[in-house]
């Protein structure tokens, strides 16, 4: 589930990535493209930023764990 | 003297005659019971335990005849006065031929004496007897002699025709014939000369034999503790001998035995055989007399005498005294001393100085046993130096080694110290680094979302801008249209269909 989760943060940077590229590539302006892009461009940031959160209190808990031994 | 002295007397006397051992004659038990018993005829005499007949035919007689006179009140009475006495008292008797000689044998038989004179006619019979007759050189009287040839051979004295003995024995009745014969005992020769004579052709014949050789001899125990000897009771020799003896606790057995002249030989060689047999109690056989003249000593010059010392079987100590030839006997001995009292000495000579030496060691054993203690104790200091010296060693070994371990400990807890550190480190770095990463990613999608901001058309659109197509194509320059043109406009919220009036 978490490695799920992992390769959905990485694909996500990924598809992040390739948005960009697709946009700074573009030659003409197709709005709806590009609004189709901004949308899922923004999807795309939630849920990476929960993605990061759940990844930040994982890493706290194993760091506390560390820390105790 | 008593009846039982007297009686002693009879049987020393007759031993002597016979050449025998005196209880051979009668033991003193046997004197004992007839002093006691005090018997007046043969049938008393016969109940005595030990008197057989035989022993009364040889000396019956005479027993009786010393009770007869002690019984009358007489005392030390010989046996031939007894006898006497006897007679007188008595009716004279009518005797048979045989046993008026008997009683003349008995009483020849006290008449024991020595007698000097010239041999005639000398004849050995059948190796049994030795027949020779004695005759006085200046008076015609001749004394008819016999001999067993055994005591002759004892005698160890060459005899021939013409030559001069002294024989001694005593007189006896030869009854088949009624003849007086001298039964001789021991025969020798008479006169130094003959004497020595003798003496020189022995002397020879034990030097070609070895006999004097110190090869031959045994050396004497050391410390003599059991010895026999072998002397007379009379005389200084014994008496000087236990003077000088000393008081050492050594067991001495007397044998005691005629010493003096050739007559002495019985008893000599009798005492000798009696220590033979019971060599096993003795460790020396001592054998000593007084000095005298060469025909007193004649025993000690006898081959027969000699051979038995030459080859005894212990060691044998001479110390027989003499004026100018050394004995035979004491030549062939172990070893020879000059008298008595040197026997003695030399004897105790080495248990004085064992006594003295333990007297010496008595002071000294106390000195000798601290020296060994100190001795002993040095040892022990220095062993248990030793054993200290080793056990600090192996304490520093084992403090070298424990240090050593420790140090490794150390090192190792160090180590790992050193580990968990970098281990700590590592996950302090992942976890900056890992931070740092969500940091950036964070920053990313910061920037993307500000970006996505600016590329969203709809944000240009609503700000007032709109874009142009002509035939599906977006327009970016005035000369790509003409009047009348159809052109698509796209605003924020639709899209306008307009014509082109004019262009400026």
């Amino acid at each position: 589930m978490t490695a799920k989760k992992q390769e959905n943060l990485s694909e996500a940077l990924k598809k992040i990535q390739d948005i960009i590229t697709w946009f700074e590539g573009q030659q003409e302006v197709d709005v709806e493209k590009g609004l189709e892009k901004v949308k899922e461009g923004a999807a795309l940031i939630k849920t990476s930023r929960v993605r990061l959160q759940e990844i930040e209190n994982e890493f706290e808990i194993v760091k506390k764990d560390l820390e105790k031994e | 003297m008593s009846l039982t002295s007297d009686l002693l007397h009879f049987r020393e006397q007759a031993a002597r005659l016979e050449g025998i051992e005196s209880f051979k004659v009668l033991s003193k038990a046997n004197i004992d019971a007839i002093a006691f018993a005090r018997p007046k005829n043969k049938e008393e005499l016969m109940q005595i335990k030990g008197i057989k007949e035989a022993r009364y035919r040889k000396y019956g007689q005479g027993i009786l005849a010393i009770v007869t006179a002690h019984s009358v009140g007489e005392s030390m009475v010989p046996q031939v006065e007894a006898a006497e006495v006897q007679g007188n008292k008595e009716e004279p008797q009518t005797l048979s031929v045989h046993d008026f000689l008997g009683a003349l044998d008995t009483e020849l038989s006290g008449m024991a004496g020595r007698v000097r004179g010239e041999v005639t006619e000398f004849t050995i019979w059948q190796k049994r007897m030795v027949f020779f007759s004695l005759k006085d050189t200046k008076e015609e009287s001749t004394l008819r002699c016999s001999m067993s040839y055994q005591n002759y051979l004892l005698t160890g004295t060459e005899v021939a025709i013409g030559t001069e003995v002294v024989a001694e024995g005593y007189p006896k009745i030869y009854k088949p014939r009624g003849e007086l014969s001298f039964q001789v005992m021991t025969l020798e020769l008479f006169g130094e000369g003959a004497l020595k004579k003798a003496y020189d052709i022995l002397y020879k014949k034990l030097e070609a034999k070895g006999a004097f050789d110190a090869n031959q001899k045994r050396t004497l125990p050391r410390y003599p503790e059991r010895i026999a000897l072998i002397t007379s009771l009379d005389g200084a020799a014994l008496g000087d001998f236990q003077t000088n003896i000393g008081r050492f606790g050594l067991k001495i057995d007397l044998y005691p035995s005629g010493v003096e002249g050739n007559r002495a030989i019985h008893e000599l060689i009798a005492s000798l055989q009696a220590v033979a047999k019971r060599t096993q109690e003795y460790d020396v056989l001592v054998l000593i007399r007084g000095g005298g003249s060469l025909e007193s000593l004649a025993a000690f010059n006898n081959e027969n005498l000699v051979e038995i010392i030459r080859t005894f079987p212990i060691p044998v100590l001479a110390g027989i005294g003499h004026e100018k030839d050394v004995t035979l006997a004491s030549l062939v001995a172990d070893q020879m001393e000059s008298t008595p009292t040197a026997c003695a000495l030399c004897l105790t000579s080495h248990w004085e100085n064992a006594r003295e030496g333990m007297y010496a060691f008595c002071e000294k054993l106390p000195r000798l046993f601290e020296a060994l203690v100190h001795e002993k104790k040095e040892l022990l200091t220095e062993a248990s130096q030793t054993f200290f010296f080793n056990l600090t060693a192996l304490k520093e070994a084992a403090t070298k080694y424990e240090q050593q371990f420790l140090s490794w400990v150390y090192t190792y807890q160090g180590y790992a110290q050193g580990e968990q550190e970098s281990l700590k480190n590592i996950g302090s770095q992942l976890s900056t680094r890992f931070l740092e990463r969500i940091s950036e990613v964070k920053n990313s999608l910061q920037n993307f979302s500000q970006y996505l901001a600016q590329v969203d058309p709809n944000r240009v659109l609503s700000l007032g801008y709109s874009i142009l197509r002509k035939q599906g194509k977006v327009l970016r320059s005035i000369q790509d249209v003409k009047a009348n043109d159809i052109l698509h406009i796209r605003l924020a919220d639709g899209t306008l269909v307009a014509s082109v009036k004019e262009i400026d």
